[in-house]
């Protein structure tokens, strides 16, 4: 498994705790607010620049041409799967609640934690599956 | 009439075990590139930059034509 890869199946783990913590909190305490405190979670992400590190360290290539086009791959499948949610999310809602409907402020303050996940959710997906596809050893 | 998909072949594996029996991780080494390109390419599941693709014919001494080589249904029409 690449550095890469396993760091997809890092962020990937990490969402998917973040997620199930969230709806956990949410089904105990029936708050949006509260349960939204559950996205510091994905702050260990940052922790996922150190897989590698010893690979680094002994001075082996740990990323090369072939990584930063799945990369690429992958961010290019992330924002366009972040957009078409956003489109749906954002004109779907107006369609659906009317010109002069209400949405609460804590579904607000949901959305960029929401978004930040699905694009790190379908970002990590999409790697793996690159990389699985040309049956990485 | 235009083919539908052009393919790079390669034959990295063959030249590996005749540069005396090289393995995957002493190529990658030597071109700069993590094995698992290496066992990328040698299943055809990725087409290497020029750069790489050069790099790689130089490890084995020969032409980039003698280790990589475009489908031979395609080859017709250049």
């Amino acid at each position: 498994m690449t550095v890469q890869e396993k760091q997809a199946w890092f962020i990937l783990w990490v969402i998917f705790i973040t997620l199930i913590l969230y709806c956990v909190i949410y089904m105990l305490l029936h708050s949006v607010i509260i349960a939204t405190s559950a996205f510091a979670l994905t702050a260990i992400i940052a922790f996922a620049g150190m897989i590698g590190r010893k690979e680094r360290r002994q001075g082996k290539v740990v990323s090369d041409e072939r990584d930063v086009d799945i990369n690429k791959v992958a961010m290019m499948v992330a924002y366009s799967v972040f957009w078409l949610v956003f489109v749906f999310i954002t004109v779907g809602t107006t369609m659906w609640l009317g010109p002069h409907g209400m949405v609460p402020v804590s579904i607000i303050g949901l959305a960029p934690y929401a978004g930040l996940s699905l694009l790190l959710l379908v970002r990590s997906v999409a790697t793996i599956v690159l990389y699985r596809k040309g049956h990485d050893a | 009439m235009m083919p539908e998909k052009w393919v790079i072949t390669n034959t990295i594996r063959r030249h590996r075990f005749d540069a005396n029996e090289m393995t995957q991780q002493e190529l990658a080494d030597r071109v700069g590139v993590t094995r698992q390109t290496i066992v990328a390419l040698e299943a055809n599941k990725y087409n290497p930059s020029l750069m790489l693709a050069f790099r790689i014919a130089k490890v084995f001494d020969m032409p980039v034509e003698q280790v990589f080589q475009l489908d031979e249904t395609t080859a017709s029409l250049l």
